[in-house]
């Protein structure tokens, strides 16, 4: 056998169903090696949706996903995505050709030094230099990808190692899991009794949930913990939907447009229970102001989050799911900080009349919707879908929160598709963002994929336009899209059905026929260019600085 | 006078490994001062000096658990060079 062979025998037998990708050159012996096999290809239309598309697949199931380029081009449009990845700890697998080894280091036709641009962006990387190697570096690098915080992991693969000898019968090297698999008991042990003495102490504590509480698979124990603790929480992006939209402990989001409740509350607690988030500054405002009078008990799989922004009196680095199991503080009510806290959660009043009032309409359909996977963009929109979106699972709302990758609904959103066949998936994109990855209409379309896309189009970037408004006295520099193209008609060109969404009126309507499309459709939502994406703390405030259209001059 | 910090990493004798490390430490915003690497008994060692003009970033120490996360280095020590390069106060 060669070694793609080797290659795509492994992918198999690790239980890989699918992978995104897109041929060229280097990496033709790895598709010659495909011909014939149990793995679902799906080919899509730019590298980087291969990426996006993988790690969307990933997201929903908490599985490697697979993504697949070849050297030069190929491996360079592939970084948005697995930098996206890693900015959110998606696991992820890539797979790039590479120039013959004796042309490495020459220059030659689409060779990049892949290893070397994206030491940043992945969580290992391999350049593989025999055959001999492929079997135990693919076994590697896919449990390097879930163990611990998950992240991207790339193996690049020089065109004569995939098609000259490989031994599928390789010994795994077992050393690197040994060293690397840290002794979470000993770090539970010194803790938790700390911890528990902590919080039934606190008169004001609060959890503040992120990403990591989908990753450890522990949504589920994290409600019950809340319910049980009789404790506030407020989540970051990446984890809206860890703690169901409607319950009674959540006070919503927090950060630069999280909810007053929840930014007014870390301002005031006493206590921050911190569940796999990492401080990120879009969460926290101006940081030395952040949770100001609060201890912080940091909890994490990744060690080098504890202490790497805010001091923790208790840093645990553990598994969530391990910790909440094990975590069993005696109950405390504390009736006046629970007062205090939920009662400024706000009562959402819904625009009737003019122009479509965007959070509205989102929240509609995502409570038309539910169970459904929802992908975003990046800008206001996607805001607009944290704010006021139904979730009921992390998993089911799929967001670039680190990175902010526009261009990502689409792709993500076939990743999702795929996974899980018998949900519906609501595909949401800003009019810039729908643009940045469109050739994935095609893909959607081959493979008839029941994704029901929704472009949000102001014919602007709102968001820049809306800092611009604000921070930089109204000078409104390159916002403007009116020469945006008809979104319906761009779809139908692909074989789309589409429609336009332009009244308030039209909603009932337009939630009605995307609810009973069967295949792909896309509804075209026009939306007034001055609406803003509120509230916003401002950069440099503190999270309880937050502007609201009433406080604000924008023109 | 501005304490120079230290790492002593040993690392598995990987291609990569050296480059690996050296630029997380660079990427995080420490500068580097001085580097010395060679083969050692448990593979490679690489002693890496930082700058000792401007104050760190972020406290080394969180350096040091993000170093311990890559996958060739199997040991981070970390020092604190106060006048002199002899006396490292060590901490691991």
């Amino acid at each position: 056998m060669n070694g793609a062979e080797v290659l795509v025998r492994e992918l198999e037998s690790l239980g890989v169903k699918t992978l995104f990708g897109y041929p060229g050159g280097a990496i033709m012996p790895f598709y010659d090696a495909l011909v014939g096999s149990d793995l679902q290809h799906v080919l899509v239309r730019h590298e980087q949706a291969a990426a996006l598309a993988a790690a969307g697949m990933a997201r929903v199931t908490g599985e490697v996903g697979v993504c697949v380029g070849t050297s030069g081009p190929g491996a360079t449009n592939l970084i948005t995505g697995v930098a996206d990845a890693h900015a959110d700890s998606v696991p992820l697998v890539v797979l790039t050709g590479q120039v013959p080894m004796d042309l490495m280091g020459t220059d030659a036709f689409q060779e990049v030094d892949v290893f070397g641009m994206t030491l940043g962006i992945v969580k290992h990387s391999y350049v593989v230099r025999s055959g001999h190697d492929l079997r135990r570096v693919l076994r590697e690098a896919f449990w390097l990808a879930r163990e611990g915080r998950p992240g991207p992991v790339w193996v690049d693969l020089p065109k004569d190692v995939l098609s000259g000898p490989a031994d599928l019968h390789a010994q795994d090297r077992l050393d690197l899991v040994l060293r690397r698999t840290p002794d979470q008991a000993a770090s539970l042990r010194d803790s938790l009794a700390r911890a528990a003495s902590m919080l039934e102490r606190s008169e004001r504590p609060l959890a503040y949930v992120g990403g990591g509480v989908a990753s450890a698979g522990c949504e589920e124990e994290l409600v019950r913990f809340l319910e049980e603790q009789q404790l506030p929480a407020v989540t970051t992006l990446r984890a809206v939907g860890s703690v169901p939209t409607e319950h009674p402990m959540l006070l919503g989001m927090l950060g630069m447009h999280g909810t007053a409740a929840a930014n007014e509350a870390v301002q005031e607690a006493d206590l921050l229970l911190c569940l796999g988030a990492r401080f990120d500054d879009r969460a926290t405002g101006r940081l030395e102001r952040f949770a100001p009078e609060a201890s912080v008990i940091h909890v994490d799989i990744d060690v080098a989050e504890l202490g790497k922004l805010r001091r923790p009196a208790i840093g645990v680095a553990a598994d969530l799911s391990l910790f909440l199991e094990r975590f069993r503080p005696e109950p405390t009510v504390r009736r006046q900080w629970l007062e205090r806290a939920f009662g400024r959660r706000l009562t959402h009043h819904p625009r009737t009349e003019g122009p479509i009032h965007a959070p509205s309409f989102l929240r509609d359909l995502t409570r038309e919707h539910p169970g459904a996977t929802v992908t975003c963009d990046v800008g206001q929109h996607q805001m607009w879908v944290a704010q006021a979106g139904y979730f009921t699972s992390a998993r089911q709302h799929l967001t670039s929160g680190g990175l902010g990758t526009m261009g990502f609904s689409l792709p993500s959103a076939i990743g999702a598709a795929l996974a899980r066949p018998n949900e519906p998936c609501l595909a949401i994109s800003g009019d810039g963002s729908f643009l940045m990855n469109v050739q994935e209409l095609a893909t959607i379309k081959r493979l008839a994929l029941p994704i029901r896309m929704v472009v949000i189009d102001n014919r602007m970037l709102g968001m820049v336009r809306q800092w611009q408004d604000l921070f930089f006295e109204g000078r409104r520099s390159q916002v403007t899209l009116e020469d945006n193209p008809e979104f319906a008609d761009v779809a139908e060109a692909f074989g789309i059905p589409a429609f336009e969404l332009a009244r308030t009126g039209d909603i009932p309507a337009a939630l009605d026929r995307l609810r009973g499309a069967r295949g792909p459709i896309l509804c075209h939502v026009r939306v007034d260019p001055e609406d803003g994406a509120w509230p916003l703390v401002p950069p440099g405030a503190a999270n309880h600085e937050m502007l609201e259209p009433s406080t604000t001059s924008a023109r | 006078m501005t304490p120079r910090f230290q790492f002593q990493l040993r690392l598995v004798p990987e291609r990569g490994a050296l480059l690996r490390a050296l630029a997380l430490v660079e990427r995080r915003g420490f500068p580097v001062d001085h580097v010395e690497s060679g083969p050692s008994p448990c593979g490679r060692h690489l002693d890496v000096r930082l700058a000792g003009t401007e104050a760190p970033p972020r406290p080394p120490e969180v350096l040091a658990r993000q170093l311990r996360r890559l996958v060739e280095v199997t040991s981070v020590v970390t020092g604190e060079e106060v006048d002199h390069p002899s006396r490292l106060e060590v901490r691991s």
